[in-house]
């Protein structure tokens, strides 16, 4: 009951349907209106930490599915959808020859207001899958980046294309797969593309008209801090793309983005160096596009492992004293601790079985173990190409104060060099084939040692795991924590679950029928809270039986 | 046959299988060859195999049917044989036969459960998840089994084919040479 009151008074400013203009002060405070979920994880600190406590440990057990969404596409359903005042916007991304569907729905009866479709042009042509993480909102205006490498901004009431601009050339091999993210007056968006031999960057756009304001170029060009870290002209096609949402921080005005792998992915011969800003995080002014500091987590990568993972930004005492830090589980297997002022490398461990570092210097950089490399006969490294973790979000809860990430334990590749798209092929294990996920289910027959899946939580100051929560198979599932001590996920196999934040024991589980491949969101509509997940190719809304 | 389709233990049809010493599988991979193919049988002599006597052990003595099937014909438990002759090459024919637990893919593992009031089953896997188990037993029915629900439950630890070290090098050759011969069905 004092769940319910709690949840029932923080409603009042939801109860009404008619959704007010999302200020960006209304983002930076997410405290004040937690029926609401107004960016990618949810805050500009990306916790996906919702304070909502009507569902509870004791209560989930009665959770039921209130309504569906089916989309069109079977593309992999990767967004969170936004939640602004009962009102619910999300996005599917296109098959081939085929639209995004942008639809509002009423979080209630899942009844859309309004579809819109968007054909992106045909040179798209995404590497990993013609997928959309979400939508981003400021004002009554939603902005959508496209695999075709546009930004367009959409009417919240009507679904009306108000402009759409293009960020870069798709025939230039961009694309835009991750949702905006809002700052002040601009919407900032990376372009991905790396694994296809592009130059990334990073661009704001102003929110009213789409004008480009500012363009952080991933990898420095000649005569730039960094660009000596490429041999001859590997600058021009490194990569270092950005296919995920950044995070804010107001008081330090920072904004944080993760980078991609540099390019070729296991030819590391043709692009001697460090690499930089691939496989990195690098911390901007966002009213000037200058990079403030960076620290990379791999450098001169030959495995692939981006570091497109969402920033999380949390506050810790850390040693005795207050310490503003980021927390990020990397593709490369190891978890980081960063001093996020000033990117002071405070802590790194290993998170799942690795083999190819044993340690960092005084700086932070990563100690290798020797030969652990692509070889022309093959070396096996640990984890897989594909990562300990992915994009999918992980989650930060400030109740527990425990850090919950989505990981794949037991993978590794054989690493061949000169394997990059069109070299000599190689084997992955532990992902079942999986390339980059599917909408469908497929069968699992792995055994443990060949790769399985798992929620982990880990104490942040130490690394420890402090428990998990196994899967057979591996998982593209994002983690949701609520105030209440839950912990929401699911997986390959199908299953969204929940468990307790504080032990991993499960609660509840529903077999979706089709692969989760999204972070799940929680929102309430006059009183009553809901969470939503995406599986196969639908979005599914859950709430306690009345 | 009729025999087999009744063993309830993993053991039962492991032992079964090895007494009929069938030739059947857990094949899988590879490319290419034909019949008429030589191979180094038992490691040290050169034989060239002709598939009709290869199909007369696999019929007869071999049993492989026991386990295997070939354009619908034969158990459903261990791979279909219909089109071996395209996915693997007569190198790993052979050292299927002669070790069949050197490889053993995913598709084709063993499972056995055992439910909580004791009754085993034993299968060919079909799916793992966290939650559940689906497999097809012996009886080839589909089967299904939340693991909540089970005392004991886990991959087998051997490949029910047996080794057929006992075939002489002309008889491996033989069989070898018909299963290269298989190249699948224009219109299954």
């Amino acid at each position: 009951m004092k769940h319910l009151a709690t949840l029932v008074s923080v409603a009042v400013f939801g109860v009404s349907l008619l959704a007010q203009d999302v200020t960006f002060d209304r983002i930076m405070r997410p405290d004040k209106e937690p029926q609401n979920w107004l960016s990618y994880s949810g805050t500009v600190q990306n916790q996906r930490y919702s304070q909502l406590t009507q569902i509870t440990p004791a209560n989930v057990k009665n959770l039921e599915l209130q309504w569906i969404w089916q989309a069109r596409s079977l593309e992999k359903f990767e967004s969170t959808a936004l939640a602004v005042d009962g009102v619910l916007y999300t996005v599917q991304g296109p098959p081939v020859g085929g639209v995004y569907q942008v639809v509002a729905l009423d979080g209630v009866t899942g009844r859309p207001y309004w579809t819109t479709e968007y054909r992106p042009g045909m040179d798209a042509g995404p590497c990993c899958g013609r997928v959309s993480r979400g939508l981003a909102i400021l004002g009554d205006t939603l902005y959508l980046g496209t695999i075709d490498a546009h930004l367009l901004a959409i009417d919240a009431k009507t679904g009306r294309i108000l402009w759409n601009v293009e960020a870069a050339r798709a025939v230039d091999k961009y694309s835009i797969t991750h949702a905006p993210l809002v700052l002040k007056d601009k919407i900032i968006v990376g372009v991905a593309g790396g694994d296809r031999g592009i130059r990334a960057f990073i661009a704001a756009f102003d929110a009213r008209t789409g004008k480009e304001l500012w363009r952080f170029y991933t990898i420095p060009g000649p005569g730039e801090p960094g660009n000596e870290s490429w041999s001859g002209d590997s600058w021009k096609t490194g990569g270092a793309a950005v296919w995920n949402s950044g995070a804010y921080d107001a008081e330090a005005n920072l904004v944080y983005f993760g980078t991609g792998n540099p390019w070729p992915d296991r030819d590391g011969g043709v692009r001697l160096g460090d690499n930089l800003y691939s496989d990195s995080v690098v911390a901007l002014d966002p009213d000037t596009g200058k990079l403030k500091w960076h620290y990379q987590f791999t450098p001169h990568d030959q495995m692939d492992y981006d570091s497109t993972q969402v920033p999380i930004l949390a506050d810790l005492q850390w040693q005795g004293r207050p310490r503003k830090v980021m927390l990020w589980a990397n593709r490369n297997g190891v978890a980081y601790v960063l001093d996020r002022l000033s990117g002071e490398f405070l802590l790194g461990r290993p998170f799942v079985r690795v083999n190819w570092i044993d340690g960092f210097d005084k700086n932070g950089r990563p100690q290798r173990v020797p030969g652990k490399e692509p070889t022309p006969q093959g070396e096996l490294i640990m984890p897989t190409i594909l990562g300990a973790t992915n994009w999918a979000p992980a989650s930060f809860s400030p109740r527990t104060g425990l850090f919950y990430v989505s990981v794949w334990e037991n993978t590794g590749t054989i690493a061949v060099s000169g394997g990059g798209r069109g070299g000599p092929p190689r084997l992955v294990a532990g992902t079942g084939g999986t390339p980059m996920g599917q909408s469908t289910l497929t069968p699992n027959t792995k055994k443990e040692d060949e790769g399985f899946g798992a929620v982990r939580a880990f104490d942040p100051h130490t690394l420890d795991k402090k428990w998990e929560f196994k899967m057979n198979d591996i998982t593209w599932a994002g983690v949701l924590t609520t105030a209440s001590d839950l912990v929401f996920s699911g997986g390959k196999e199908g299953y969204f679950f929940a468990v307790d934040a504080r032990s991993g024991d499960l609660l509840w589980k529903i077999a979706l029928g089709g692969q989760v491949n999204s972070g799940p969101m929680t929102y309430a509509v006059n009183g009553r809270q809901y969470i939503t997940v995406t599986a196969g190719n639908s979005l599914f809304a859950f709430a306690l039986r009345p | 046959m009729s025999s087999l389709w009744s063993l309830a233990t993993w053991s039962e049809m492991r032992a079964h299988v090895r007494a009929a010493m069938a030739c059947g599988v857990m094949l899988v991979c590879g490319v290419s060859a034909s019949a008429g193919i030589t191979v180094l049988a038992q490691g040290n002599s050169d034989a060239t195999g002709d598939p009709s006597r290869g199909k007369a052990l696999y019929d007869g003595k071999g049993a492989c049917a026991t386990c295997h099937r070939v354009n619908g014909l034969g158990s459903r438990l261990g791979p279909d044989l219909s089109d071996v002759g395209q996915l693997r090459r007569a190198v790993d024919l052979e050292r299927s036969l002669l070790e069949p637990d050197a490889e053993v893919l995913g598709n084709n593992r063993f499972y056995h459960v055992t439910t909580k009031d004791g009754a085993t089953t034993t299968g060919r896997l079909l799916n793992l998840d966290t939650f559940t188990v689906q497999m097809l037993d012996s009886k080839e029915r589909l089967r299904s089994f939340v693991k909540s629900d089970l005392r004991d439950h886990g991959f087998a630890d051997k490949s029910p084919m047996p080794s057929y070290k006992t075939l002489n090098a002309q008889e491996l050759a033989d069989v070898v040479s018909y299963l290269m011969s298989l190249k699948g069905q224009a219109n299954p």
